[in-house]
Formats: structure tokens, C-alpha cells, sequence
């Protein structure tokens, strides 16, 4: 017999026994886990982005927090190295008002002084320059005056961000020194008076006080001037 | 239509995780190959227990590592190749692994094989030669059922098994003449 043949018969023979099959709790089991697999991976692929795209915006943000960081210091730097262009003014809410005003303070004053004490330094380092160019004075005294014309414009601001002194501004202290301030004009103590006045100018430093300053000013014998 | 497709067909659709096929694709592939490799293990370990937790674990790991397949090789013969390295272990593990070594016997003498006459002798064949495979020492069997069971040629049955061709055509001859002489009362 051929194994051709023979090979059919056992295969029919064969036959009778093959519908064993495993048990369909076998089969639940096996197709819920591949169910379950297929879920993670696609959940894994939506997640694996993540990662990258984290990575991605730190790339994009930090170079951006770096440039404005770098333009704020260039701002800086020409500011100290152009003392022609003027300060940011500072926006001064009118006082009339009574709106609360955010103040300049002392400090920003002091700061502003050591920049115009700077800048003579830097411009003469700058005019020896050019003067192996041409016309150093003429630049020098150019950036004296704008240096000038802009302190006057910051003071100018300064005191327009001080409060006026009225009624509704002070506070119960200042206002009983205020009173007591004017007692002394009226009883002619013009040395108490100015004295009261610079210990007041000393606490309450956020007032104007250009008022006071005047009515004591007039109140004052006006000296005569020798012959 | 999935059930047109090779079984290598089917495996790239359910490796891919964007195919929304994937499951169905796994599910044809599951039901095509189910019972040929129920039948091989529980014939191969003999034991209901063992038999079931084998099979199981066998398609958790084709799940598992499912990329690692080659579409370029046949997937039958890599599922019966980890299937049988599955067995082995599990042959190991109970102390039977000279079941799977001793298959040397004395030659036997090659008869005829009788052809049943009719369908009652068919079925009564069959079920003695059930029993008779049962018999068989496991690498013969084993031998048998892939070539008759789940339709290998003997090479692939030694590409499966991981044994030389000529050790799977003796493996094939042996069970042969055994199964064939326990049919000897049918004649």
C-alpha cells in the first residue's frame, strides 16, 4: 500500500476522535486577555507621546523665558549707557482724586543720582574715544543737559506721585503736628515751625510739601540785603 | 475578510495596534488552530490538569509576544515549537522526562494497514486507535499527531521539534507499525 493511501486512512481514521476541543472557559479566558492586551498597547501609544511632547515644549518655553530675559538686560544696559533716553515715566494717578498712588521712593531717587554720578564717567570714557574721532565737548555737554533735563523730569514726577497734604489724607498725628504747624506761624515761632516741619518732612515722607515750605517762606522777614 | 486569510495574514493584523481588526483578526486565528493544539498537548502530557494550564499559558504567551513573531516564518510551526518546549518543561517539572527520551525499540515487522469497510468499522477503528495512540511512547506520538492531527510534513514536524529529520521519519515509522498492529484484529 502506498504511504499515500495509507496516510488517507489514518487520517480518516483519525477523524473520529477530533472534535475534542478545550473547554470554553479555556477560550473566554484566552480572548479576553488578548482583548485586554490590544487595549493597553493602543492606550500605551496614545500615551507614549507624552513624554515627547513635555520634552518639546521645555525645549520651546526655555528659550523663550531666556530671550526676554536677555531683552530686559539690554533694556538695562542701554539705559545706563544712553543716559539721553528718559526713565519710564511713571504713571501718576491724579491726586485730587484720592486715588491711591504707587509712590516713588527715596531709594529709586538715590538710585536715579548714582546713575547721573555714573554716567559723566562713562561719558568720558566715551568722549576719549571720540575725541581721537572729532567733537567730544560738543557730545559731552549734549548728554549734560539731557542728563539734567532728565533729573528735573523725574522729580518733577516724583512729586506729582506725592500726596497732597488735606484733611482726608492724614493720618490723626500728622494731623495734630499739621495744627500745631500753624499755631506756630500764626504765633510767629518760625524756628519751631521749621523745625516741626523737617520732622514731619522726616516721618510722613509720601506728602508734598511744597505748601507749608511756602506759607513759612512768606511768613519769614524777608532779609535785606546788606548796601 | 479574515477568514480568507494565512494565519501570517492574521498575526501582522492583530500585531497592528492601530488595525481595528486586531481582535477579530486574533479571534480567527484562535479558532482556526484551538483544537489541533488542544488535541497535541493533551495527547503529548496525557494529564487534564497539566493539559489545560499548558494550552492556556501557550496563547498568553503568543499574546504577549506577539511581536516577536516573524511574519516570514510559518505561524504554525513557531505556536507548536513553543508548544512543545512548553511541554518539555512541563515534563521536566514532573519527573517524566525519560517519557520523552525513550523511544529506541526493537524493529517490528510492516504489515498492511487494513481499510475499514464501512462506517461502523470506521468509528470502531478510530476509537481503537485513539486508545492505541495513547500508547505510544510521547515523541512517537507527538510525531503522529502533527502529521495526522494538525497536518505537518515531517520536516516540519523536525523544525518543530527541534531534531533531525531522519530522528522524525524513524519517530513516524515506529508509531506507525505500532498503531498499525494494534489494529492487526480489525483484518
Amino acid at each position: 500500500m502506498s504511504n499515500h493511501k495509507e496516510d488517507k486512512i489514518w487520517r480518516k481514521l483519525y477523524q473520529q476522535s477530533k472534535n475534542e476541543q478545550p473547554p470554553k472557559a479555556i477560550d473566554d479566558l484566552i480572548l479576553q486577555h488578548a482583548k485586554a492586551e490590544i487595549t493597553k498597547n493602543k492606550s500605551f501609544s496614545r500615551n507614549k507621546w507624552r513624554p515627547w511632547l513635555a520634552a518639546a515644549s521645555v525645549v520651546l518655553v526655555l528659550p523663550l523665558i531666556w530671550l526676554l530675559t536677555q531683552n530686559n538686560e539690554l533694556i538695562d544696559t542701554e539705559a545706563l549707557d544712553t543716559p539721553m533716553l528718559a526713565p519710564k515715566p511713571i504713571q501718576a494717578a491724579p491726586v485730587e482724586q484720592g486715588i491711591e498712588v504707587e509712590l516713588i521712593e527715596l531709594d529709586d531717587l538715590k538710585e536715579y543720582e548714582e546713575m547721573e554720578q555714573a554716567a559723566p564717567s562713562t561719558t568720558q570714557r566715551k568722549s576719549a574715544t571720540a575725541d581721537i574721532i572729532e567733537s567730544t565737548a560738543t557730545n559731552s555737554r549734549l548728554k549734560a543737559e539731557s542728563l539734567n533735563a532728565n533729573r528735573h523730569l523725574l522729580m518733577d514726577e516724583l512729586k506729582a506721585s506725592k500726596k497732597t497734604i488735606k484733611q482726608q489724607n492724614l493720618d490723626p498725628i500728622m494731623a495734630l503736628e499739621l495744627q500745631q504747624f500753624h499755631q506756630y506761624i500764626e504765633n510767629n515761632q518760625l524756628e519751631m515751625a521749621e523745625q516741626l516741619l523737617a520732622d514731619m518732612r522726616h516721618s510722613y515722607p509720601d506728602f508734598n510739601y511744597d505748601e507749608l515750605i511756602h506759607l513759612l517762606a512768606e511768613t519769614k522777614p524777608v532779609e535785606k540785603l546788606p548796601h | 475578510m479574515l477568514e480568507t486569510r494565512t494565519d501570517e495574514q492574521l498575526m501582522s493584523i492583530f500585531c497592528n495596534d492601530n488595525d481595528i481588526n486586531n481582535a477579530r483578526a486574533f479571534e480567527t486565528l484562535y479558532q482556526r488552530h484551538k483544537g489541533p493544539l488542544f488535541r497535541f498537548i493533551k495527547k503529548s502530557i496525557n494529564n487534564e490538569q497539566d493539559c489545560h494550564e499548558t494550552f492556556q499559558e501557550l496563547w498568553f504567551k503568543v499574546i504577549n509576544n506577539k511581536t516577536q513573531f516573524n511574519p516570514n516564518h510559518k505561524f504554525t510551526t513557531w505556536i507548536y515549537t513553543i508548544a512543545r518546549r512548553m511541554m518539555i518543561d512541563v515534563f521536566r517539572k514532573s519527573g517524566r522526562m525519560s517519557e520523552l527520551t525513550a523511544c529506541m525499540e526493537n524493529e517490528l515487522q510492516d504489515m498492511p494497514l487494513k481499510q475499514p469497510e464501512n462506517e461502523f468499522e470506521t468509528k470502531q477503528m478510530g476509537t481503537y486507535l485513539q486508545t492505541a495512540i495513547m500508547q505510544l511512547p510521547t515523541a512517537q506520538r507527538q510525531t503522529f499527531i502533527l502529521r495526522h492531527d494538525a497536518g505537518f510534513t515531517l520536516n516540519e514536524i523536525a523544525e518543530i521539534t527541534e531534531q533531525a529529520i531522519e530522528k522524525t521519519k524513524s519517530q513516524y515509522r515506529y508509531a506507525v507499525k505500532k498503531l498499525k498492529l494494534s489494529l492487526e484484529r480489525f483484518k
